[in-house]
């Protein structure tokens, strides 16, 4: 077991990356389950506003995905099956606000999310840049 | 006395219960007060005729029932003793009238008139008047009371025939002959009917015997010898015989009955009991927690391992890091470790 109370960037990237795997079949689901059922039941056809809403939807699932998840209990799959728990910084559990940006940053600057977990390496409370930035810890849920 | 005398000195045909080869008929008493009648027998009859019922029996059970000769004899010799335990009176008697009482008895049964098979010396009562004329005229005459010897026809007086006597004296001889023969017919059927009814009643006293014998015996067993029996063997049985039986005989059941009973019994548990039984558990809502619950701490198992895995793998990245850099983090607050060891 780790000598730390806070989440490393092994256990982050595992967690970030069941939560890709979650999101892709999430977002597979939305984006064709509807129009393909349509089809199936209706012989001309999905309609071009139906494929339109589930592409909508399905570029919010990622989103809603860790705002939802986040602000609920403070774990996204990945951060489940890992072990893992986001909070405030003051130990309580995120606001809806505060999980909804906090899940806006990172999707939307990916890239810069990822550079930032390295944060964790060095920081004495393996905080990512967004982490020192939305005043957020990432910690080791013990049983 | 004299009333004693009369029904034991002429016993005629008795029945067979109470006339017996070893029968202790009463003996009157020569003199002194009269003394009553003592007849001992055993609780279901006279031990002779037991004796004899059980041989009745066996010879039956082995399939080889008494003969008519037998039957026969039986009553010949009771008429034999009979007639000997009267002579024995006799002799306890005093001799002279002992002997006038055999001579009585003589005369009387050589008589020609006297059809009876079984004659016994008459009685005071019964005596005849003539008797001192058939004692001199019949009594000792040739033996003509031989019935064996009359239905031979050995005894025919040839001697007192000489050749070229008269016809009469021959028919009547002839005829004297006859009588012989029907008396001693007589006889026969007499002894062998008292034979039968002696067998008869020897069979029921031997079956009365045994039965109360083996009932007896039963209870006593049951009462005496079983307890004793039980009491002494089970320790020993329990100490010894059964470990030896079961140590003897539990690898003969593992190498040998048990296999054929499983390869017997398989079939028929595959075809009716298994579906049953599965039936049952997956409807058992008690093995579904449980199987939920197994398969739960199956998953939960698997995530914890790779729980720690990931944490472990999180220290020693820090490690290479910082190697690699040269610097590190400063460490945690102590609080914070505290929390995470706990």
């Amino acid at each position: 077991m780790s000598t730390s109370a806070y989440a490393g960037l092994v256990s982050r990237l595992a967690a970030l990356a069941l939560d890709g795997l979650a999101i892709t079949v999430a977002v597979l689901a939305v984006s064709s389950l509807p129009v393909v059922t349509w089809e199936s039941v209706s012989p001309r056809g999905a309609p071009e506003w139906l494929a339109g809403l589930c592409t909508v939807i399905a570029w919010l699932t990622p989103w809603a995905y860790f705002t939802v998840l986040w602000w609920l209990g403070g774990q996204t799959v990945g951060d489940f099956v890992l072990g893992v728990v986001v909070e405030h910084r003051d130990g309580h559990r995120m606001s809806l606000l505060h999980s909804a940006v906090r899940a806006a940053v990172g999707l939307a600057l990916a890239p810069i999310w990822l550079i930032g977990l390295l944060a964790v390496l060095w920081d004495r409370r393996r905080r990512a840049w967004h982490d020192v930035l939305l005043r957020t810890d990432v910690r080791y849920k013990r049983a | 006395m004299s009333g004693d005398e009369s029904t034991s000195a002429h016993p005629a045909v008795d029945p067979p219960d109470e006339s017996w080869i070893w029968a202790e008929a009463p003996l009157p008493a020569a003199e002194g007060p009269v003394t009553p009648d003592v007849t001992v027998e055993a609780p279901h009859g006279h031990p002779g005729r037991i004796v004899l019922g059980m041989a009745v029996l066996a010879a039956e059970r082995l399939g080889a029932p008494a003969s008519g000769a037998v039957v026969v004899g039986i009553g010949f010799a009771q008429q034999t003793a009979d007639n000997l335990r009267q002579l024995a009176e006799r002799f306890v008697r005093p001799p002279g009238r002992a002997a006038l009482r055999t001579i009585e008895w003589a005369a009387g049964r050589t008589g020609p008139e006297n059809d009876d098979p079984n004659p016994r010396p008459p009685t005071d009562a019964n005596r005849p008047t003539n008797w001192p004329e058939r004692l001199t005229k019949g009594a000792f005459r040739n033996g003509r009371s031989n019935p064996r010897r009359l239905a031979k026809g050995t005894f025919t007086n040839q001697s007192t025939f000489a050749p070229g006597q008269d016809l009469a004296a021959r028919v009547a001889n002839s005829a004297a002959v006859a009588r012989g023969r029907e008396r001693l017919d007589r006889a026969v059927d007499a002894a062998r009917t008292r034979g039968q009814a002696t067998m008869d009643t020897g069979r029921a006293e031997a079956s009365a015997f045994l039965q109360d014998s083996i009932n007896d015996g039963m209870a006593w067993a049951e009462q005496q010898a079983v307890p004793q029996m039980v009491d002494g063997l089970v320790p020993h049985l329990v100490d010894t015989v059964v470990p030896q039986i079961v140590d003897g005989i539990v690898p003969h059941l593992v190498e040998s009955v048990v296999p054929q009973l499983i390869d017997g019994v398989m079939p028929e548990i595959r075809a009716r009991v298994l579906p049953v039984l599965i039936d049952d558990l997956t409807h058992d809502p008690q093995l579904r927690e449980l199987v939920v619950e197994q398969s739960r701490d199956v998953v939960g198992e698997a995530a914890q391992q790779l729980r720690t895995a990931t944490a472990s793998a999180d220290d020693r990245v820090e490690q290479v890091f910082r190697r690699l850099v040269g610097g590190g983090r400063a460490d945690e607050d102590p609080a914070e470790r505290a929390s995470s060891d706990g």
